[in-house]
């Protein structure tokens, strides 16, 4: 502690704002202290030990490429430096994006030339890429054998043993098990930065407090996010985001994020919800547990707006305000803390009376619905359990969103279209393939974000599948419970209508259609189909 | 030869041979009588693209074919009435499957303006057909009605032979996406039915400007799609989008004026019943034969004279600089002064009213901007991806170019927010150049 940082310029090293948010190789130390917190904070993850692996196999002779690459922001430069120098000697380095020789040159020409380089001499080469630019390359690039590697990879299909791909997206930073989702990642990162021991930072923390004039909410949101079950809360939010806003997560942004929630504008669970430019924030805000709304969340803001006297309430504020939040806050501030405290103890537990208005039944059905598909194994529960999903969610929301126009259709018939007011329709099996469900079951390689619904339509020997995420998941479920999607619910309905083009191709095969119109209802038959004789019935 | 052998030299032989400023080739309107009917146009182009036609036959004919064919196949006769009126008491017959169409090019004959519009297609399609059809999925009805349509096709006297393209294809980078697209919705009939109208109207629109946008640029050669920007139609037109404003409505709207002007003259180059040569290859084919730049720069003179147009012309002797007069003296009988000036203004105002009225807004401040709506813009989407499973965004935005489509970063923003609420787009990573856009069919 030998410098005066204040407890928000140490955090400052989080931002993304901060010369820390990109790394290059620098000669010298911008700050002693920011060093210091910078390589605490650092946590060596898979895909660096993997890297490690591969880096030190390279022999200085070895024709090899190893291309680490990944988004903006994944920590690439990160991993780069640190094991630049170590290895410079029997490894060329090249950073895409960061490095250019010439600065007229574009980014596809300086990869030429590195390339081109890479040929001419006899060293191997380590280049840090952004998976975009890898793609542009691709195209774009002179080097054809190059080229075609990036190609086959970008396609997975096969490459040459030479070249080493390192993809940040093959380390998923969530995971979803048995016992709930979790992302070990972030909730590392935050861990290491509220850790009660040998914590640099909680020593800045604790410097704060003894000023004559601490930042009060930097200090209160500091001891808000060093509770554990906080920080599994807002663990769940960005696994939420990731699910059902396709939000990917990338370091830079979780730093930012983090450093967002602690030295925002506002408290903690404000900082959280309210919306702002950041990007992970701008994807949370819409599940603000403030817009629920529920009965006793109502009586909640009414009581309070009202200022009826509430001791338990009052209680529970005065605990709060030892932690440094102050009395008098908005509803939906309270409402939020209520949410963000709700998996543990608090003061008197007041806010233990919302509990179940804040479960959230969505991901706890995609989590099991997921490990269904990806870790089905035949077991009679499991059986029992997938067939009652497809049964009462999937065909159900099939089979009312197909005949959405048609309401008169029973169970198992199908609408196929309208002519001129006459509806057609026709009699089809739509059922579980538990089969290849059983054959597709791969842990080892599947996204959290999706999975694959397998069915059999009518006789047709053919599975078929759609995939399915959280989204398409919650429209079925919505469908069921009477929602009738319109056009401009184009998302995942996309899926849907695939589904009723698969339903209507069988559906027109069938030997028997129903025609409806009005109180109508006629049938016919091709009892026949070598001379084709039709039966009416119903006349 | 490529020119007529008989240009006219002197100011008499002009008021014979070319007193009047006549249009027959490479483009659809005339001066007057030029209310096309979609539906028609529609079935033209089935007959051309399909290589079938009906000759006289005709609806009624073949209901009737149809009632006996299932009359013997029905247990219950009074099941035809419902028959009937599910298919042939209304437009539903036509969803069957885009052959059927060929009922609505019936109505085409003569020089109507669908015709003409049908001839555009034409010279875009050039020799292309549909050489082998996709099995439609029907319905053992509309099966039965499918079959019996070609067994009807067989019976009646048709002239299967293609109407050939009478001009060469100006813009054949447009005609080769224009065949490719189509080949990729032949295989696709019942997409290919909902967007057929689109379809139509986009190339129609997509031939308009880039002919307009090509035609000044003559002597460069084969034509490229020039950049035209368009704005998605729930986006802001403000007047900092420098490519929206200077490389959209505005240029393509100045460039009509040389529609009719110039290629009246680039026909009148041409013997009448000699298969039509667009100006950039005359000017090809000009360019190896110095010793026509006497005939051209003759008929120059006496086409000067007896429009009495003011403009001093080409003394260097090269055939290029003759033709470069006779297409701006050509411009200059329109001009705000003369007399022939009304003749433009209308022809003008034609192709934005019916030609492009889809794709033109006009947005206050901003005035016109080039706009693309949703459906469209869908249709090109998928018209890009064609046969592939996605295509990356880059590459998209590169497919859209190449058909004359051109987006700014603004647009492009809009776009792949677009893509993400229709669910169509995949991301690799969140670095915007990896996304992948999938088609929606």
């Amino acid at each position: 502690m030998q410098t005066s940082l204040s407890l928000k310029e140490a955090l400052s090293v989080l931002s993304k704002s901060s010369p820390y948010a990109v790394s290059t190789e620098r000669k010298e130390s911008m700050s002693a202290g920011l060093d210091v917190i910078k390589s605490y904070l650092y946590i060596e993850t898979d895909i660096e030990k993997d890297f490690y692996k591969e880096l030190s196999k390279l022999s200085a002779n070895d024709k090899k490429i190893i291309f680490l690459c990944g988004s903006s922001g994944d920590g690439k430069s990160e991993i780069l430096t640190k094991y630049n120098h170590q290895f410079s000697n029997r490894v060329d380095f090249h950073f895409d994006a960061t490095h250019s020789f010439k600065p007229q040159d574009s980014a596809i020409q300086t990869l030429d030339k590195v390339f081109t380089d890479f040929n001419a001499g006899n060293k191997p080469l380590v280049v840090g890429i952004n998976i975009g630019m890898l793609g542009n390359y691709a195209e774009e690039g002179d080097n054809i054998e190059i080229k075609e590697s990036i190609k086959a990879f970008l396609d997975s299909e096969k490459f040459p043993d030479n070249h080493i791909y390192l993809n940040f997206e093959d380390y998923p930073k969530f995971e979803l098990q048995q016992s709930g989702h979790s992302s070990k990642f972030a909730k590392r990162l935050l861990q290491r930065i509220t850790a009660e021991d040998g914590n640099i930072i909680r020593q800045y923390f604790d410097k704060e407090l003894t000023l004559d004039k601490p930042d009060k909410r930097l200090c209160a949101n500091y001891a808000l996010l060093s509770i554990e079950a906080i920080q599994d809360v807002i663990v769940d939010l960005l696994f939420k985001a990731r699910l059902i806003k396709d939000q990917f997560l990338t370091v830079r942004a979780l730093l930012d994020f983090i450093f967002h929630l602690l030295a925002g504008p506002g408290y903690l669970q404000d900082n959280l919800f309210d919306h702002c430019d950041n990007e992970l924030v701008s994807k949370i805000t819409e599940f603000d547990p403030a817009n629920i709304r529920s009965q006793l969340i109502d009586k909640f803001v009414l009581a309070l707006s009202l200022k009826l006297p509430d001791s338990d309430f009052d209680d529970f504020v005065t605990e709060l305000s030892k932690i440094g939040i102050r009395r008098g806050q908005k509803a939906v501030s309270y409402l939020r803390l209520f949410y963000l405290l709700r998996k543990t103890e608090f003061s008197n537990n007041y806010h233990q009376a919302y509990k179940d208005d804040f479960h959230e039944q969505l991901i706890d059905k995609y989590s099991t619905v997921w490990h269904l598909h990806t870790a089905y194994e035949g077991s009679p529960t499991k059986r029992t359990a997938i067939k009652t999903f497809y049964k009462e969610i999937v065909i159900a929301a099939i089979h009312k969103y197909n005949n959405r126009n048609a309401p008169n259709l029973n169970k198992g018939e199908f609408f196929i279209c309208e002519r001129n007011g006459y509806q057609l329709a026709a009699k089809i099996d739509l059922k579980i393939d538990l089969k290849t469900i059983e054959n597709h079951v791969n842990p080892e390689r599947c996204d959290v974000s999706h999975f694959k619904l397998f069915f059999k339509i009518g006789n047709e020997n053919k599975s078929q599948n759609i995939p399915a995420n959280i989204n398409l998941l919650y429209l079925m479920q919505r469908i069921v419970d009477g929602y009738r999607p319109n056009k401009h619910d184009k998302n995942t309905v996309v899926i849907l209508d695939e589904i009723v083009q698969m339903i209507a191709d069988v559906a027109s095969k069938s030997s028997t259609l129903h025609v409806l119109k009005g109180e109508q209802r006629l049938q016919v038959t091709n009892v026949d189909n070598e001379n084709e004789d039709y039966e009416v019935s119903g006349l | 030869m490529i020119l007529r052998p008989d240009l006219p030299k002197t100011v008499d032989e002009v008021s014979k041979k070319n007193n009047k400023n006549t249009l027959n080739s490479f483009f659809p309107l005339r001066t007057k009588n030029n209310e096309f009917d979609w539906d028609a146009v529609l079935g033209h182009v089935v007959k051309i693209s399909y290589r079938k036609s009906l000759g006289n036959g005709g609806l009624e004919e073949f209901t009737q074919l149809c009632r006996t064919r299932f009359l013997a196949k029905l247990d219950e006769e009074d099941f035809w009435p419902v028959i009937e009126q599910m298919y042939f008491e209304c437009d539903d017959f036509f969803d069957i499957a885009p052959e059927l169409l060929l009922f609505k090019a019936q109505k085409v004959k003569g020089s109507s303006p669908n015709d003409r519009l049908g001839a555009m297609f034409v010279s875009l399609l050039q020799d292309f057909f549909f050489k082998d059809k996709p099995k439609i999925p029907l319905n053992f009805l509309e099966g039965e009605i499918y079959n019996a349509f070609n067994e009807y096709l067989n019976t009646v006297k048709s002239k299967a032979s293609a109407a050939t393209a009478t001009e060469y294809p100006y813009l054949p980078f447009l005609t080769g996406h224009f065949q490719q697209d189509l080949t990729f919705l032949g295989k696709r009939p019942k997409y290919f039915l909902t967007v057929f109208k689109d379809f139509l109207r986009l190339y129609s629109f997509l031939y308009t400007s880039q002919l307009a946008m090509n035609l000044k640029d003559w002597r460069s050669g084969e034509p490229k799609a020039k950049p035209l920007y368009f704005i998605l139609d729930n986006e802001k037109a403000s007047d900092e989008r420098m490519m929206v404003k200077e490389c959209g409505y505005k240029p393509m709207g100045d460039a009509f004026w040389n529609i009719f002007p110039y290629l009246a003259m680039n026909e009148g180059l041409q013997e009448s019943k000699a298969k039509k040569r667009p100006i950039w290859d005359i000017a090809n084919h000009l360019r190896e034969a110095p010793q026509t730049a006497e005939l051209l720069k003759d008929y120059a003179v006496a086409f000067k004279e007896q429009r009495e147009l003011q403009r001093p012309l080409a003394t260097s002797g090269d055939p290029l600089d003759s033709l470069n007069d006779l297409l701006k003296l050509s411009t200059d009988q329109f001009a705000r002064a003369e007399t022939r000036h009304e003749i433009n203004v209308k022809y003008v105002r034609t192709i934005e009213t019916e030609l492009c009225s889809h794709f033109i807004q006009s947005r206050g401040r901003a005035g016109r901007v080039l706009v693309f709506n949703q459906d469209y813009l869908v249709l090109l989407t998928n018209l890009a991806i064609g046969e592939l499973d996605r295509l990356r965004f880059n590459e998209l935005i590169k497919a859209f170019e190449s058909r004359g489509v051109f987006f700014d970063k603004q647009s492009q923003q809009v776009l792949i927010e677009f893509y993400g609420r229709i669910g169509n787009v995949e991301r690799m990573s969140d670095s915007g150049d990896a996304v992948y856009v999938i088609k929606t069919i």
